[in-house]
């Protein structure tokens, strides 16, 4: 009897407890529904909707086409991203990983020069590089020219075929390392003295505490590193097109343009979302429970170690051939070929394609980071899990190839046009059909698709430095959240904003996929103005539109570099 | 009873145990109770239970009679008209002292609150100070910005955590006097937060002694420490 009396007790306070949070569920409703929390699931919606199209378009009935494209092409296509993805990966962790070595742990002539030179290939876009060594090696170009009037010898043409597999890893690896090179080191200089004295007094060598570890330590700053590279060699289309290499990015184009099959676009697409999904699950599972809280400050920071004579000239060596390939090079050869062709290209259209690129770059930048300081203020108000979801679902993006975004996008915008078709014959007039996915307004669209995780990161940082503190003394003071949000949080959050605004800014100025499917007909911007050129066998004619994409980058990598170095 | 807090439980969200247990206080109007208690006992969510920044999970939280939150309210600490002076000021680091002071006064017509921030400079004894930002000043100074900024729009109850934490000891001795000053001058119901006898016997009216999340004792502070 006893017994079940306690049970009955016992069910009866679980009972209440129960129905304690249940009372509750009204105020919990009305406290967490405002402006920030509405408006940031309308965005991540918008966001997703699109994306979860190419999903389901998978399982749609497959055409004829499609049938074909799987017996008989997509092996190929997942050999050679895999290919181009391996190869990749394995250059960049080297060469990343090495200099960053170098750079930290020992002190050699330039080295504080080459701390920041070497992220320098950042600012030249994989497919400009590309464009622009291909015509360094053409028959044409400098070097065989130089061989054959200068030295007298007439090379085999296959010691110069750069539009090759192997070419294009050389050519992605060499401007795509900064990745792992810049959070290698970020990692190795907060590491202390300590670390590295008490290996010596062990007895090891330089390279055996490089080995056993300093590797080991750094795997999630290589990871981290290295999957950027890898989501940046699965998103381009310029570097492979002009090379010829059948992978996704160009089936894609292929099928959509080439075919009109977009059933076929979106199914690949689909693939190669899962291929992307795969790499984010592998990272973070092989980073698994190592975060990157390494070492706050480090006691007694790390001082670098005085190379002489041989060691010290093959550091340099080495930094200066990475630097001179990845950056001094291109750049060069692009100022000369600037030289010869501006008076050609220094046109009407030119200058119009110069505004458009402005124009989109600026206004996305604008939306991104408003929507960036919704979702982050939405984030940071929430007292629940939501906010922590959200602010995932942020960053989804940009793991997102372009081509794949391209085509969710398209798919959306074509059924949103014939959704509302009624609307826009009393407003436009005519029977005009396609509105929203024939205007910039689609481009834009998926720009924020793929670029919002880069300023709601720089955002979202620039909420955590300022901390939950101020907001709070302002609630108290009898400001709610949006005077809050006006007056205390905007005015210190400017530099973060300030800083998300550029690096999304530069990284439209350089996109090419999204923008070569999504424009309007005939319009045109600097990327796609360099990529036209290029594949209308006008290299030296891309050179002004890169230049000017690549002194931005520059000038942005400077000013970050800068004031990063200063706090 | 001016303040009442009745049977409050609250757990943060990662937490595994209740910070706050059947916790229950009042205060009368006009009085300036202390809570007191080791580090980490729940002194400070106490406080911002009171205000508002946290939600309890029971109980209910009443001033002069209107409920602030119970199980189907929640009056945002916007509206609970109350100042609250912080443990580290969170003095807004972008606004001048002036800035500071007038950030509550919104709905003053712009001469009433030429008047009062020079009442509370003086109040304060900050007096050309007005010009400078946070940082241009001491911690002593700092915190009598806090307190003025806090006291600036007239709330009904005043909090304070550990408003003397930062301060040296010299200059503890002195800010206190004044606090209390200030308080009997202004005849603002208080309630603040320290783990110093001191600041207990000196300013307190009634002190409650929390430990680990529960009061073991209420009572007259020249008795109890
Ligand atoms: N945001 C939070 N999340 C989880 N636990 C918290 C949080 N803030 C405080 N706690 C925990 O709640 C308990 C009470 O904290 P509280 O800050 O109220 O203590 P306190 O009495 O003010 O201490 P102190 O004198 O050090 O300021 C502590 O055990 C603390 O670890
Ligand atoms: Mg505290």
């Amino acid at each position: 009897m006893k017994s079940v009396g306690n049970k009955l007790k016992r069910v009866a306070w679980r009972a209440t407890l129960y129905l304690q949070e249940v009372v509750k569920v009204p105020r919990n409703i009305k406290l967490n529904l405002n402006f920030w929390s509405i408006a940031s699931f309308m965005i991540l919606l918008l966001l997703l909707l699109p994306n979860l199209n190419i999903l389901a378009g998978l399982l749609e009935e497959p055409t004829e086409n499609w049938l074909h494209i799987r017996t008989y092409l997509l092996q190929s296509y997942i050999k050679n991203s895999l290919v181009l993805v391996g190869a990749t990966a394995v250059m960049t962790i080297i060469t990343g990983t090495l200099l960053a070595y170098l750079v930290a742990f020992y002190d050699f002539p330039l080295r504080g020069f080459m701390r920041w030179a070497l992220i320098l290939p950042l600012a030249v876009p994989p497919y400009m590089a590309a464009y622009t060594y291909s015509g360094i090696v053409s028959f044409t170009g400098p070097i065989q020219t130089f061989l054959r009037n200068t030295v007298g010898v007439s090379p085999n043409q296959k010691y110069f075929q750069i539009m090759s597999p192997e070419g294009a890893v050389f050519i992605f690896s060499l401007f795509l390392y900064p990745y792992v090179y810049l959070m290698v080191k970020a990692f190795f200089e907060k590491q202390s003295s300590a670390l590295i004295e008490s290996a010596q007094l062990l007895g090891r060598s330089p390279v055996e505490i490089l080995i056993y570890t300093l590797l080991p330590l750094a795997r999630p700053a290589i990871i981290g590193g290295v999957s950027l590279v890898i989501m940046e060699v699965l998103n381009d289309y310029g570097v492979v097109h002009y090379f010829g290499i059948p992978v996704f990015s160009t089936a894609i184009f292929r099928a959509w343009f080439g075919m009109g099959d977009l059933n076929s676009a979106i199914k690949l697409a689909g693939l190669l979302m899962i291929l992307v999904f795969a790499t984010v699950v592998i990272e973070k599972l092989l980073r698994g429970r190592l975060s990157f809280s390494y070492s706050k400050s480090a006691v007694r920071p790390l001082v670098p170690r005085r190379l002489h004579k041989t060691p010290a000239i093959l550091a340099l060596t080495f930094c200066l051939l990475i630097f001179s390939f990845g950056f001094v090079i291109p750049v060069f050869q692009l100022f000369y070929w600037g030289l010869l062709t501006y008076r050609s290209i220094l046109n009407y259209e030119f200058i119009a394609s110069l505004f458009n690129s402005v124009m989109l770059a600026g206004i996305t930048s604008s939306v991104i980071v408003i929507l960036a300081l919704i979702i982050g203020n939405f984030a940071r108000i929430s007292t629940n899990q939501l906010g922590n979801i959200v602010s995932r679902i942020a960053l989804i993006g940009y793991s997102i190839p372009g081509t794949v975004i391209a085509i969710g996008v398209v798919t959306f915008f074509i059924q949103m046009d014939s959704r509302i078709y009624w609307l826009y014959k009393p407003i436009i007039g005519g029977s005009k059909k396609l509105v929203l996915s024939t205007s910039i307004v689609m481009l834009v669209f998926a720009y924020i698709i793929r670029f919002l995780a880069i300023g709601y990161n720089a955002v979202d940082s620039g909420f955590e430095k300022i901390g939950r503190k101020y907001f709070e003394a302002s609630r108290t003071l009898g400001a709610n959240i949006a005077r809050t949000f006006l007056l205390v949080d905007l005015p210190m959050l400017k530099p973060a904003v300030t800083g998300g605004f550029i690096l999304v800014f530069v990284d439209i100025l350089k996109e090419l996929p999204l923008t070569l499917i999504l424009r309007p007909f005939n319009f045109h911007t600097l990327a796609t103005k360099a990529f036209q050129y290029a594949n209308d066998e006008m290299v030296q004619e891309a050179a002004i539109a890169s230049l000017i994409i690549i002194t931005v980058s520059f000038l942005s990598i400077y000013l970050f570099y800068k004031t990063a170095e200063r706090t | 009873m001016f303040l009442e807090v009745e049977n409050i439980s609250f757990q943060y969200p990662n937490s595994p145990d209740y910070v706050l247990k059947n916790f229950t206080l009042t205060v009368p109007k006009g009085i300036t109770l202390a809570i007191w208690g080791e580090s980490g006992s729940g002194k400070s969510t106490a406080l911002r239970l009171i205000s508002g920044l946290e939600i309890p999970q029971q109980g209910r939280i009443k001033i002069s009679g209107k409920i602030m939150v119970d199980h189907n309210t929640f009056v945002p600490p916007e509206k609970r008209g109350i100042g609250m002076v912080f443990q580290d000021y969170a003095l807004f680091p972008h606004m001048t002292v002036a800035r500071n002071i007038l950030f509550g006064l919104n709905k003053m017509p712009a001469e009433a609150k030429k008047v009062r921030l020079q009442e509370i400079l003086a109040l304060v004894d900050l007096k050309g100070f007005e010009h400078r930002y946070p940082y241009e000043l001491s911690g002593g100074q700092q915190q009598r910005v806090a307190l003025a900024r806090a006291i600036a729009p007239k709330p009904h109850l005043l909090l304070l955590d550990e408003p003397f934490s930062n301060l040296d000891s010299s200059l503890k001795t002195k800010i206190r006097q004044e606090l209390k000053t200030i308080i009997v001058q202004t005849g603002i119901t208080t309630v603040f937060v320290t783990h110093d006898r001191e600041d207990v016997k000196c300013i307190a009216d009634i002190v409650v002694i929390l430990q680990k999340g529960r009061i073991m004792e209420i009572g007259n502070p020249s008795e109890l420490l």
